[in-house]
């Protein structure tokens, strides 16, 4: 080995783990609480995670949190970017979570068929 | 790229937290993962030991930032289904502050793990130690390959020199300077040794380190030989350290496999390979001179110096040997610079250390500090204060071959020169915390109990007097002293001190030395008055209830071992029979209305 292979051996194992040192561009939040769970949760969770490997994307954190409240809407995903003003999805299912990722994440164009509009979310409320 | 994994999660696996049982918590939740189809998305990994080890076994999750301490199988199922699969942390495992009682939402708020620079464990607890990726990815041999690269071994001598880095064995010596000597001593055939015969009683950061980041001492001793001239190395460990010795082994093999160990290093042309030697666990053998000879296959004895090992070491030819820490710091150096390393600390003592917090602290396990930070700061910043918040009398630095520092010198900084100048030494850096409960005679015998076991019998000023300085000390601790014992004490451990062949025998009174100089009045007491102040040394504490406090619950008489607490006839009250008491102390602790004297 010299000192080149090692930078690269370097940068790639830090790819890897970057997930444990520092806050990452996105964070996607998917509400798995019982209703959460009941309305599929938990798949729409799998399709975004295997839709993150299937495309190599590694600066994104995928966090599950609780119910909200609004059984409703649920399955809920939360895209928050750095920076930006977090988009809240609702009634997400496997297509739209594939979605979310390819157009969203990766696109950078919001799923508007999906979004939960603040206002309304506090109407319901 | 590895597989997207939703979670982190760093299981401490040091040996403190699989002694707690790591492993069948590991299990378990693999177990539950698989149940829940969640393996895929969670990853485990098994780290070295983050510190506390007393809160074992420990997990981290990322990216919440989730702590979990003392998990047992038990609450496994249950903690996944809520914190994996429904995403709340599960409250009854996560740790809490000792000090406040609060959950610990970050590691800057908690001062055990806020107020420590971490240098030497910087990796330890966050890379998995039988990964070489991990620890390249946290800028694992990049010294190497600089130093190969870039420097000449000249270059790198200076750089530790001007670091100002000391060996952190003990004594202290210049690491610089004592890589200098190997450097000049003349031959073809050089050797470098790590000395990882940790063996102070409560010293647990050499093991620390081996168990959480092999990869750095194997990087800094491949340094050392290319700066040194010497192509091979040895790794003395004690066989107690199982896990160590494993994951060296594994990391061994992994440097091997990547070309950073074995022929034409980075392609510089320089070779360096590494050996372990496994120490059978004489305390001795962690003196250079009996390590060398075990190494070489005969028994481990101290042999005379000089010749001194950079003249005459290992098979008649140059050596030098240095402690775990002292190389766990090195990668750093070299990467950071000599410079920044020598701006932490104090002027004649750089960098940091790792102590082993013990004793009667709220926080006890193993902290990094800068050189010179004051007692006080760890006592009651790391440490979270004193149990039960009584009041600190003295702490305990340097194990058997240390000494005391009494209360009223808290805020001495710890460094090299001011702990010598107090009686006590550095050395490998336990740190035992102790408070008005501890009689610090009783700590001395302990001490010299350690001592009397370790001696390897060579020289009779060590053989004989340990176990002469014991004997006299249990004298004391039984009240059946007279005062002149302690003049006979005193010349005893000078005699030995000066007149001893290893370091081992010189400084094996020096707890017993610190002691009389700071709690001589503790020892007087023990002989004039016929009594122990901390009511430790059981010859000289009566038990005896106090009538006017006792209810008659008789919850002392049921947990007597020996049966000798009875009710007077007619009486409601219990009383002690003092001739069969064997001054256990359950009486005293038991009884709930303060109602058992102890004196």
């Amino acid at each position: 080995m010299n000192l080149e292979e090692l930078r690269r051996l370097r940068e790639k194992a830090q790819r890897d783990m970057a997930l444990r040192t520092e806050h990452q561009r996105f964070r996607i939040k998917v509400s798995m609480g019982t209703s959460g769970l009941a309305k599929g949760a938990r798949e729409v969770m799998d399709a975004m995670v295997n839709e993150i490997e299937a495309r190599q994307l590694n600066d994104i954190e995928v966090v599950v949190t609780g119910s909200s409240g609004l059984e409703e809407l649920e399955p809920f995903v939360a895209v928050e970017e750095q920076g930006q003003t977090p988009v809240l999805y609702g009634r997400v299912d496997t297509p739209t979570a594939k979605k979310i990722i390819a157009e969203h994440v990766v696109g950078g164009q919001k799923v508007t068929t999906h979004i939960v509009q603040r206002q309304r979310a506090e109407e319901v409320q | 790229m590895a597989e997207f994994q939703r979670l982190h999660c760093f299981l401490c696996t040091g040996s403190g937290c699989v002694a707690a049982g790591a492993f069948d918590v590991r299990d378990k939740l693999r177990e539950e993962l698989e149940k829940h189809g969640l393996s895929e998305e969670i990853d485990i990994i098994d780290t070295g030991c983050a510190g506390l080890c007393e809160r074992g076994p420990r997990m981290n999750v990322w990216p919440d930032e989730i702590y979990y301490a003392q998990l047992q199988t038990k609450d496994i199922p249950k903690l996944v289904e809520e914190h994996f699969l429904k995403g709340r942390p599960y409250e009854p495992c996560r740790m809490t502050d000792t000090v406040s009682g609060d959950i610990i939402a970050s590691e800057m708020d908690f001062q055990f793990l806020s107020k420590q620079r971490r240098i030497v464990l910087e990796n330890c607890g966050v890379v998995n130690p039988e990964h070489i990726e991990e620890y390249i990815a946290r800028d694992g041999y990049l010294a190497l390959g600089k130093v190969l690269c870039e420097l000449q071994p000249a270059d790198v001598l200076a750089e530790i020199k001007k670091s100002g880095l000391r060996g952190r064995g003990g004594a202290g010596f210049p690491t610089g300077l004592k890589w200098q000597l190997l450097h000049d001593a003349p031959g073809d055939t050089k050797y470098i040794v790590c000395n990882a015969d940790e063996g102070d009683p409560g010293a647990f950061m050499d093991r620390s380190v081996l168990e959480g980041d092999p990869h750095r001492v194997i990087e800094a001793m491949a340094i050392k030989g290319y700066a040194t001239g010497a192509s091979k190395g040895f790794i003395y460990c004690r066989a107690e350290y199982a896990l160590a010795i494993l994951r060296l082994n594994i990391a061994l093999k992994q440097a091997r496999s990547y070309g950073l160990l074995g022929k034409n290093l980075f392609e510089r042309g320089f070779d360096f390979d590494i050996e372990i030697r496994v120490g059978a666990g004489a305390f001795v053998c962690g003196e250079e001179t009996a390590l060398m000879q075990s190494i070489e296959g005969h028994r481990g004895h101290p042999m005379p110096r000089p010749p001194f090992p950079t003249q005459k070491g290992l098979w008649g030819k140059p050596t030098s040997i240095n402690n775990v820490e002292t190389y766990a710091n090195i990668p750093w150096i070299i990467r950071q610079g000599g410079e920044a390393y020598a701006a932490i600390g104090t002027e004649k003592s750089k960098g940091t250390k790792v102590f082993a917090l013990a004793g009667n602290v709220r926080n006890t396990g193993l902290i990094e500090v800068p050189m010179g930070i004051t007692l006080r700061e760890i006592v009651f910043g790391i440490g979270g204060g004193i149990v039960e918040d009584r009041a600190f009398k003295a702490a305990q630095a340097g194990g058997p071959s240390g000494g005391c520092i009494p209360a009223e010198h808290l805020d001495t900084p710890l460094d090299y020169e001011s702990l010598t100048g107090l009686g006590a030494i550095l050395g490998s850096g336990g740190l035992i915390i102790m408070d008005e409960t501890s009689c610090m005679v009783d700590v001395a015998r302990f001490f010299m109990e350690f001592c009397v076991d370790e001696s390897c019998g060579k020289c009779v000023p060590c053989r004989a007097g340990t176990r002469q300085i014991w004997q006299l000390l249990t004298t004391i601790c039984n009240g059946e002293a007279v005062m002149e014992d302690l003049d006979r004490l005193e010349k005893l451990c000078l005699m030995m001190r000066d007149m001893s062949l290893c370091g081992l025998g010189m400084t094996a009174a020096n707890p017993v030395l610190s002691t009389l100089r700071h709690f001589r009045h503790e020892y007087e007491a023990h002989i004039k008055d016929k009594r122990c102040p901390a009511g430790v040394c059981r010859k000289l504490v009566t038990f005896s209830i106090a009538k006017e406090k006792c209810t008659g619950c008789g919850v002392c008489s049921r947990n007597c071992p020996v049966d000798t607490i009875f009710k007077m006839d007619g009486e409601r009250k219990y009383h002690i029979v003092q001739d069969a008491c064997i001054k256990c102390g359950s009486c005293f602790d038991v009884c709930n209305f303060d109602a058992v004297n102890k004196e």
